[in-house]
């Protein structure tokens, strides 16, 4: 290379740098934007918004760090650009729909606004915000129950529409988003902070625009992408080249009790790239868990483990779209990973957490030194909803219950904090009894509920509360793992599971389940309970004195610091002897990579073999017909015996199910 | 001492000076800021002459740099034991900070309400690089085998709905005490509606164990969160005893020196208190130093003429660059700073920080990207050029490779720098990627200086103000240097380099006034809102802060008094509140319609609309100011200067330019870019189309030609 050449390639590269500071920027002021204008309650509590500066590729190219939901970098956004090709200066485009946009969005609540940058009469850059509102229209309040089936449930669907063209306000688009929500100010108001926020973002890539030119901010927009990418191949490097399987389920597709399964192959290739499959999951579901992926190469929702594993090795890296280009997906159509129309989403997050811990299942084998054991994997949006209905009562969210995080090779696991979900918080006791009719009884931790290991998980947590007016309505969203609980690794055990319980005085409690919307007796008192994180690694090795420190701390009781950790405590000191001596005479640890905890691996021995036959058989069938299938095939295999079922059992449902739809005529 | 002024003195200086009856019988104004490393002093006297030194600090004897640090300025200035007698001196320091980083404070113990014993534990859920696998919540500072529940529970309006269990408390206390704690913190969920539970429960406590420190939540700082007020409670306590020992000890030291007037420590609001209260109330002082650095640059900004000016400060140090804001000539106070990771629910001088210092490693990532900071030198070993290592590069080096620093110059007038090791460790990351050390020095000053400019814009945004309407304080090791091509990046037009601006943190505490912080709880409709309620609630403020000044500022040297009001309002229905400024006579008349209309248009202001809603009018607030005598006209006191000082070749923006070089004493013409300014512990750089000039308190104002 020239001299010449060579200056202006190291001057090009300072300037690439100083700019992927000034897009941070550019984004986190949109953000704020966002924070200080939106009406609705998700945005302010829950954080669930996110801004963006979008290539004209369509890739995700400079994402805020600490504000807003932190999954959805390096969305695939080429859908949105490719919206339109009369693109002009001054329009906003508007959408909600996961089926146009092949996956980009990814439930009608999440309502995405992009504008083009132009420059030079062409195309720079987008400016992305969105937003979660908290009611599209829909079957139920809120857009969302875990029990719809159908996309059409779930409110107003809208293809990319532009809401302002050239910068002309389009009133008959906004009439038709109004007249079909139930709270169309407060969407007005989410609206408004969208375009505000996205009109600042224009404003400020306008400026740097003019003071480092056009090509350099093209320039740096695709060589941030490069050199994040290039950062992300180096860390996807340490992943020993190799397959690594992991199986995940719902314990039941929250209209049945039939579990769903997750199936993921990792494959390192051994260049820096890698490839999650998840063929062998399960078909879609009749209920709002799938995820509307589109089967796009490289989506965040299915990639969640290997952003936090990203930022993990690379903690300065440049969030943008280049984190993902190295981790392929293939993504079975049908399935619940990549669902077809019109199956319904709304509760997709769900799935997504849940596939965190699938891929970090896969990571375990391959770098278990890195990467925490599984978690209690559940957040339980909880929201209290005052009498009114639609715009006259209110909405106040209550507090997330996750439960712990796993332990791993370093550290013990969060407790009351999940990973996937570590950036939501709580919302304080005394706010929450001032705006809503509400007594909180309790929010504490649950002692002997971590999954033990030489790094233990995170404790679990309960909370406890009241509601003082007969009309009000306890909301909760996305309760799980009340069965299958998070899994242990490397010799450590699984945590305890979630629950969710009423009691009226000294009445026992009594199980409410998993229903999203529950009107609790006057005077009852609800728990809500997280469960621990899975534990790292063979209890027997955890240090007495650590043991010793969570008895004292009054998290671990003397009995099981004994039965479980081997650990004697009399009083307040470790009898070390005794110590010894426990230790020495236990069992030879399981030689078992997970512990599942006994709700899946009863469920497994009992019904495991049948369940793979069912599956491979739904698959063979037509998609339409594999929901109704599948419901028919889980109720003739309980009616013909008790577990556990084996493989023939299962073949013989099959066989008959063969049958009948055969007579039917409709296979 | 009485607040009469002393008797009227003749006074010839040509300069200006107020006569000593209007400097309230000041002698002297004293200002410190203790820091980790080294202990800055400013020492202005009646003249207006400032002189300002720098001793190493003595973190293993807190207080002792103070008093070696004045015993420099006795032997420098020749001060007697009659001038020292009253000067006013004011003591900042980073004691709390370190003691809550290094974990060494007190035992403390902690009592709340049945069902919240992990309200410690589990924060507020959040944690801090959320998306890491290897990240953490802050360990508690109360040890969870500390915590004790007891029943008792009032409702969100305060209202008793459980009677407290005063034996519960005591069987508590019984237990913490034998535990050995050295302190015991009460936090009971509503207290601060009402706060007779944790009243009675501390009473109870501090009559069977009188040697037992018992504070509760309401006391420190009666404002709703449970979480937030139960950690300022136990910061409190838990930095007490160091913050105590620190203030004895330079007490005691300074009465032996002849020193007769109170001591005075720089709160973190950005005002100064009585040392003796602080003793007992620390939490208000934890973030004292960023504090006075802030309100010394709104002093600096108003002696050159910038009056009541909207202001970015940026404080560039060893290991970040410190960025605050100015409204109207004060300090932007906040809710929500942080300390060590734990919550500051008390107004505090709003700065944030990012990892970009003199200090601030440069460093090649896995993808070849030349990247800044966050990780830092330090101090020990520090950048190259500090002459302990020559493997890792620093800013520092980086500006030395610039010439933006001269290679005769004296680091912190201190200590020599040697470019050669620079040279040295900048190769490890110039060599690979094939440039210059040069080259690779400038881009690592541009990339930092987009850090900043990056944080600045984050800073205005959450304010939701926008840059062009402000004006730029530089300062800091480091400050003068980045000050104009900051400013450039982020839309700025004008930069004011104070006299001191390696010591602005100790010319703000020697220059600080009292300012207090007081709130009350109001909650209710303003359509709601009972006759006396406002009138009531004002009155109680006025009887709390007049009390607070008389124990804060006995003797009262001061000149005159200040409250500036506000209300914490919220339309029914929304969860955020705004803090609105508010007159007192709207308050004694009840003239809700006034207060209901300055809510709106600060809602609008903030957040682009109003609403017609009711309006919550949550907690009343008063910051009171007791001002105390300022120096009139302030000078630097006259160092040696070189006779004259040769131009030199500086890299910048990937240009080589000759710079003239100016020595900053005695400057009095304009000097336009490029040039660089120098003086004994700090460097201006001047960059092209911008000019340099001296504006009054011996400011220097950079400006765009």
């Amino acid at each position: 290379m020239n001299a010449p050449a060579f200056s202006r390639r190291k001057a090009e590269a300072t300037t690439d740098e100083v700019l992927s500071h000034l897009f941070t920027a550019v984004v986190d002021e949109m953000s704020w934007i966002l924070l200080r204008s939106a009406y609705t309650t998700f945005v302010k509590e829950t954080q669930d918004f996110a801004t963006a500066i979008v290539s004209k590729g369509g890739e995700v190219a400079a994402y805020p760090r600490n504000t807003g939901v932190t999954s959805l970098v390096a969305t695939p956004m080429q859908s949105a650009v490719e919206a339109f090709d009369d693109w002009a200066p001054g329009d906003i485009m508007v959408t909600n729909d996961p089926y146009s946009t092949r996956g980009m969005v990814t439930h009608l609540n999440d309502v995405y606004m992009f504008k083009p940058v132009f420059a030079d009469g062409r195309i720079v850059c987008f400016a992305f915000a969105f937003i979660h509102c908290t009611d599209v229209g829909g079957a139920a309040p809120g857009s969302i129950d875990m029990r719809f089936h159908e996309v059409f449930q779930e409110g107003l669907r809208l293809r990319p529409a532009r809401l302002f063209r050239q910068g002309v306000f389009n009133q008959e688009l906004w009439n038709i988003m109004a007249d079909n929500s139930r709270i169309p100010t407060l969407n007005r108001g989410d609206i408004d902070g969208l375009v505000s926020a996205i009109n600042k973002a224009e404003s400020r890539i306008l400026g740097l625009i003019g003071k480092y030119g056009r090509e350099a901010v093209e320039r740096a927009i695709d060589r941030n992408l490069d050199h994040t990418e290039a950062l992300a191949r180096q860390a996807l490097m340490k992943i020993p080249t190799g397959q690594y399987r992991f199986t995940e389920y719902f314990e039941d597709d929250y209209v049945s009790n039939v579990p769903v399964r997750l199936e993921v192959k990792l494959t390192a290739r051994g260049d820096g790239t890698v490839e999650l499959d998840f063929t062998g999951s399960d078909p879609q579901v009749k209920s709002a868990l799938n995820i509307p992926s589109g089967g796009q190469k490289h989506h965040p929702f299915l990639s969640r483990a290997f952003l936090n594993f990203l930022v993990t090795m690379a903690p300065t890296i440049s969030l943008n779209g280049g984190m993902l280009r190295c981790v392929d997906l293939v993504l079975p159509e049908g399935s619940v990973v990549n669902c077809t129309f019109p199956a319904a989403v709304g509760m997709r997050a769900t799935t997504s957490i849940r596939l965190h811990d699938a891929v970090l299942g896969c990571l375990m084998q391959a770098i278990p030194d890195i990467v925490p054991a599984g978690g209690a994997n559940q957040v339980a949006v909880t929201y209290v909803s005052t009498a009114g209905g639609a715009e006259g009562g209110r909405v106040v969210v209550a507090n997330p219950i996750q439960g712990g995080s796993g332990g791993s090779a370093s550290i013990d696991g969060l407790s009351g904090s999940d990973r996937p979900l570590a950036y939501l918080r709580n919302v304080p006791t005394e706010i929450l009894e001032f705006e809503a009719p509400v007594l909180v009884h309790r929010f504490a931790l649950s002692p002997d509920s971590e999954g033990a290991g030489k790094q233990r998980g995170g404790f679990g947590v309960e909370y406890d509360l009241e509601l003082l007016h007969p009309e009000a309505i306890l909301v909760m969203r996305g309760k799980d793992r009340h069965r299958f609980s998070s899994w242990g690794a490397m010799g450590g055990q699984a945590g305890s599971t979630c629950n969710n319980t009423g009691r009226v005085g000294d009445e026992d409690p009594q199980y409410i389940g998993k229903v999203t919307v529950y009107r609790p007796r006057l005077g009852e008192v609800v728990t809500i309970k997280g469960g621990g994180g899975g534990g790292y690694g063979n209890p027997l090795e955890r240090k007495p004195e650590r043991v010793l420190r969570d008895h004292l701390a009054g998290l671990l009781s003397a009995a099981r610091a004994r039965d479980v950790y081997g650990v004697v405590i009399t009083g307040d000191k470790v009898d070390e002897e005794a110590t010894r001596a426990l230790r020495a005479a236990a069992p030879a640890p399981s030689a078992d990579m997970f512990d599942f905890g006994k709700g899946r691996t009863q469920w497994v021995a009992d019904y495991g073999p049948a369940a793979d036959t069912i599956r491979d058989w739904l698959w063979s069938l037509p998609p339409g017909l594999r929901g109704y299938a599948r419901e028919q095939a889980w109720k003739r295999l309980e009616a013909s015996g008790t577990a556990p079922f084996t493989r023939d059992d299962g073949d013989a449902v099959v066989a008959a199910l063969t049958g009948f739809l055969r007579d039917k005529k409709l296979i | 001492m009485t607040g009469r002024a002393q008797p009227n003195r003749e006074d010839d200086s040509m300069d200006g000076n107020a006569p000593l009856a209007r400097q309230g019988g000041i002698t002297g104004w004293l200002g410190l800021d203790v820091g980790g490393t080294f202990t800055d002093l400013v020492y202005i006297d009646e003249a207006g002459m400032l002189t300002r030194r720098k001793v190493p600090s003595t973190p293993s004897r807190p207080g002792q740099s103070t008093l070696d640090g004045v015993d420099l300025l006795i032997k420098v200035l020749g001060l007697t034991p009659e001038t020292l007698a009253q000067i006013q001196h004011v003591h900042s320091s980073t004691i709390a900070t370190n003691t809550l980083i290094e974990r060494d404070g007190a035992t403390v113990g902690f009592i709340t309400t049945m069902g919240f014993r992990d309200m410690l534990e589990l924060q507020r859920l959040w944690v801090p690089n959320a998306q890491r696998y290897d990240s953490e919540r802050p360990l508690p500072l109360v040890e969870r085998r500390l915590v004790r529940e007891v029943r008792g529970r009032l409702n969100a309006d305060g209202e008793e709905i459980e009677p407290l269990d005063l034996a519960a408390v005591a069987a508590a206390a019984a237990d913490l005490v034998d535990a050995g704690v050295d302190g015991i913190v009460i936090c009971f969920l509503h207290s601060f509606r009402n706060d007779a539970h944790e009243a009675a429960a501390a009473a109870a406590i501090r009559a069977r164990w009188p040697a037992v420190s018992v504070s509760t939540s309401a006391e420190v700082w009666p404002q709703a969160r449970e979480f937030e007020r139960a950690t300022l409670a136990t910061i409190d306590t838990y930095v007490q005893p160091k913050i105590a020992a620190y203030v004895s000890q330079l007490t005691a030291g300074l009465v032996e020196r002849g020193v007769a007037s109170d001591a005075f420590v720089a709160r973190s609001n950005g005002g100064a208190e009585r040392a003796e209260s602080v003793k007992n109330r620390p939490v208000v002082a934890v973030l004292s130093g960023p504090a006075a650095g802030v309100s010394g640059a709104a002093r600096v900004a108003a002696d050159a003429g910038w009056d009541k000016a909207d202001l970015i400060t940026v404080d560039v140090g060893g290991t970040s660059a410190d960025i605050g804001v100015i409204r109207g000539g004060s300090p932007v106070l906040s809710p929500e700073e942080h300390i060590a990771d734990f919550p500051i629910l008390v107004p505090t001088v709003a700065v944030s920080s990012i990892g970009a210092g003199g200090g601030s490693l440069i460093w090649l990532d896995g993808a070849g990207s030349i990247a800044v900071g966050p990780r830092s030198l330090g101090a020990s070993p520090g950048p190259a050029c500090y002459g302990r290592q020559a493997d890792r590069p620093g800013m520092t080096d980086a500006f030395l490779l610039s010439g933006w620093l001269g290679t005769d110059q004296l680091l912190a007038g201190m200590l020599p720098l040697d470019i050669e090791k620079s040279r040295t460790a900048m190769a490890t990351v110039a060599g690979p990627l094939g440039w210059s050390v040069e080259e690779v020095a400038d881009a690592a000053v541009s990339i930092g200086i987009a850090m900043m400019a990056a944080e600045t814009m984050r800073v205005l945004a959450r304010r939701g103000v926008d840059s062009p309407t402000f004006r730029l304080v530089a300062f800091g090791g480091a400050g003068p240097l980045i000050g104009a091509l900051l400013a450039e990046e982020v839309n700025i037009g004008e930069v004011l380099i104070p006299p001191t601006p390696g010591a602005l943190s100790a010319f703000g505490a020697a220059t600080a006034n009292a300012e207090g912080d007081l709130v009350q709880p109001v909650y209710t409709l303003l359509s709601r809102l009972s006759d006396g309620a406002l009138p009531d609630a004002a009155r109680s403020l006025d009887a709390r802060s007049q009390a607070w000044l008389a124990e804060v500022a006995p003797g009262a040297r001061l000149v005159g008094q200040e409250y500036d009001w506000a209300a914490d309002m919220h339309y029914d229905g929304q969860g955020y509140d705004v803090t609105v400024p508010l007159q007192r006579d709207w308050l004694e008349r009840s003239d809700t319609a006034a207060i209901a209309e300055a809510f709106h248009r600060a809602h609008a202001a903030t957040f682009g609309h109003a609403s017609t809603r009711d309006i919550w009018l949550k907690e009343l607030r008063v910051h009171v100011t007791g001002i105390v005598p300022k120096p009139a006209s302030i000078r630097l006191a006259p160092t040696d200067a070189p006779e004259h000082l040769a131009p030199r070749q500086i890299r910048l923006n990937g240009e080589v330019l000759t710079a003239t070089v100016h020595f900053r004493d005695g400057l009095s013409d304009p000097v336009d870019g490029p040039a660089i300014i120098e003086q004994l512990d700090t460097t201006t750089l001047v960059p092209p189309g911008w000019r340099a000039t001296v504006a009054p308190g011996d400011n220097l104002i950079l400006s765009r030609i």
